[in-house]
């Protein structure tokens, strides 16, 4: 495979992983999404569901933006 | 009112106001300069210029009452998607504009879509809709801060006056500076708003045991504010259209769109994109924090919009307390400076007519002037009824996102398209918003954003129509 056909894939790749994360946000088939419960002490479940997600979009956005963003300048 | 904070107010004043006059020189050589500070904002500046412009009293004070009545779910509702979001919008809107911007030299939002697209009507069309928009959101964060003010002061400084301190004041390093003062004052203003908001972060719960200690007293007194609400803006229709409007909503401000103009580079902004997620969670975080707190902890319970100075003065000491009025009074003047630069350079590129590139920088003044007295003149006039059209004007920004979007990236998408698009937009949105249409459990401008999509590609050009632009669809990934 040339260079161009893997960074084609990649690119396919990083806007699947973009739907995943947007299912993710859109949440509404999560079991138990309003009970409260918290998962560790101090953090709260849904609260932890969203810092979790926060940092996987960052680290989705870090790969979009240093492998996927053509620099032009 | 705290000696802390007329010490601190005045020592701000006379920065900004500084910042102002260093900018001075350099603002005078061209219109470039003045309205984009010559393009040359650098990845640090271009962030904060962003991120100051983007964070108003919306989020330090309608935050904290948000999140006082509907607990930790406020946090869950916005920061995710607009940590992804916005980042995003910039590069899919912003990249383009700033190429489309220097390839054209246009110096406004609306110039730039004018010559993109080839059509003055559309960009006169652009204008409009960006003034109808932007003019009540000012006159809502000067009201906003004008209240604080009156409130700080305990009422020695009414409301007309105070409103007056603050446009003056925001006017007076804009006017003499243009996007490179507002840009450095920014630099500043994000500074103290983000260190605060970081103290509290930190400061508030130690008043209660710490984090854990905290958390429990919640469970065990108002469990409800530890999890999802299930009606309002939670229900899923509402909770899928607000995650589109909150995304994309902010990249179709005009101020935040000439500041993306004005970036240096494409790496600036690729910098502002990645440092935007943790900066978000930075001052979002505290303010839901805040209204949490509040709602378990004060002993009286304050009206929602009180929450920020009740919380503030009772839990932290009188001098950091100020420092968060000030940082109240900086978030309001970091939007109010952009908002007034963008007007006047529409007003004075895209309204006025052409002359001379020295004159132009005084008709920018003149204008910024005008327009900040008519804002200053809105907000003391204006009853309560400016909060519910500024909260229209947000979801009227989402339905101008196909225009800007396609505008820029779809070669077949011309001024007819654009115009069609924002007139149907708008006209969904308003029958929605209205009620003479009913929208069911979806937000008003979800219908406006698809309703502006279709009609956009009713009304693309055909195939066959020579387009006198190159594709910018040059960021493909």
């Amino acid at each position: 495979m040339n260079d161009s056909s893997v960074r084609k894939r990649e690119r396919k790749l990083a806007w699947l992983a973009f739907g995943g994360l947007l299912a993710l946000h859109l949440d509404f088939w999560r079991p138990n999404r309003e009970v409260f419960e918290f998962w560790i002490p101090g953090l709260p479940q849904d609260f932890a569901y969203r810092l979790l997600w926060i940092l996987l979009a960052w680290l989705w956005l870090l790969w979009f933006c240093l492998r996927l963003w053509p620099i032009e300048d | 009112m705290e000696p802390v904070f007329i010490l601190s107010l005045a020592l701000y004043a006379v920065t900004v106001a500084t910042l102002g006059w260093l900018a001075r020189r350099k603002a005078a050589r061209s219109p470039e300069e003045y309205f984009l500070a010559g393009r040359a904002l650098g990845p640090l500046v271009l962030f904060m210029a962003l991120f100051g412009t983007n964070v108003t009293s919306f989020v330090l004070v309608g935050v904290p009452a948000k999140a006082f009545m509907d607990g930790l779910g406020t946090f869950s509702l916005n920061v995710p998607i607009v940590a992804l979001g916005l980042p995003l919008s910039f590069w899919a809107i912003g990249v383009p504009a700033r190429k489309a911007a220097i390839k054209w030299n246009a110096l406004t939002p609306s110039e730039l879509y004018s010559k993109q697209l080839g059509s003055p009507a559309a960009g006169k069309w652009l204008f409009l809709f960006f003034s109808i928009y932007t003019l009540p959101y000012m006159v809502q964060a000067v009201k906003g801060a004008a209240v604080t003010l009156e409130s700080v002061s305990d009422g020695a400084v009414s409301q007309t006056m105070g409103a007056g301190m603050v446009v003056a004041l925001a006017l007076s390093y804009t006017w003499l500076g243009g996007m490179r003062a507002t840009a450095w004052t920014n630099v500043l203003q994000g500074s103290l708003f983000l260190a605060f908001m970081i103290a509290v972060l930190f400061l508030i719960p130690q008043e209660f045991g710490g984090w854990v200690s905290a958390f429990d007293q919640i469970a065990e007194r108002r469990p409800d504010l530890l999890t999802l609400p299930q009606d309002g803006l939670f229900s899923k229709a509402a909770w899928t259209s607000w995650s589109l409007v909150i995304a994309i909503t902010v990249v179709c401000f005009p101020h935040i769109l000439a500041r993306l103009m004005a970036a240096k580079s494409e790496r600036a902004l690729r910098a502002a994109c990645l440092l935007y997620p943790p900066a978000t969670v930075l001052v979002w975080l505290p303010a839901v924090l805040l209204g949490v707190f509040a709602a378990v902890f004060l002993p009286e319970a304050p009206s929602p919009d009180q929450v920020f100075a009740a919380t503030t003065s009772a839990w932290l000491p009188s001098w950091l307390a100020s420092l968060g009025f000030l940082a109240v009074l900086a978030a309001v003047m970091s939007t109010l400076d952009a908002q007034v630069l963008v007007l006047s350079s529409m007003l004075t590129r895209d309204v006025s007519g052409k002359s001379q590139a020295g004159k132009e920088v005084q008709q920018g003044r003149i204008f910024a002037l005008l327009t900040a007295a008519l804002v200053w003149f809105l907000a003391v006039q204006w009853g309560s009824s400016v909060f519910d059209i500024a909260a229209l004007a947000f979801s009227g920004y989402t339905v101008l996102a196909p225009t800007l979007f396609f505008g820029l990236r779809w070669n077949r998408f011309g001024g007819r398209s654009a115009i069609a698009s924002m007139l149907a937009g708008n006209a969904v949105l308003f029958l929605c918003h209205f009620n003479i249409v009913n929208g069911g459990s979806w937000l008003p401008a979800w219908w406006g954003f698809w309703a502006a999509i279709l009609a956009g590609f009713l009304f693309q050009q055909p195939p066959s129509s020579k387009s006198n632009r190159d594709p910018l669809n040059t960021a493909t990934a």
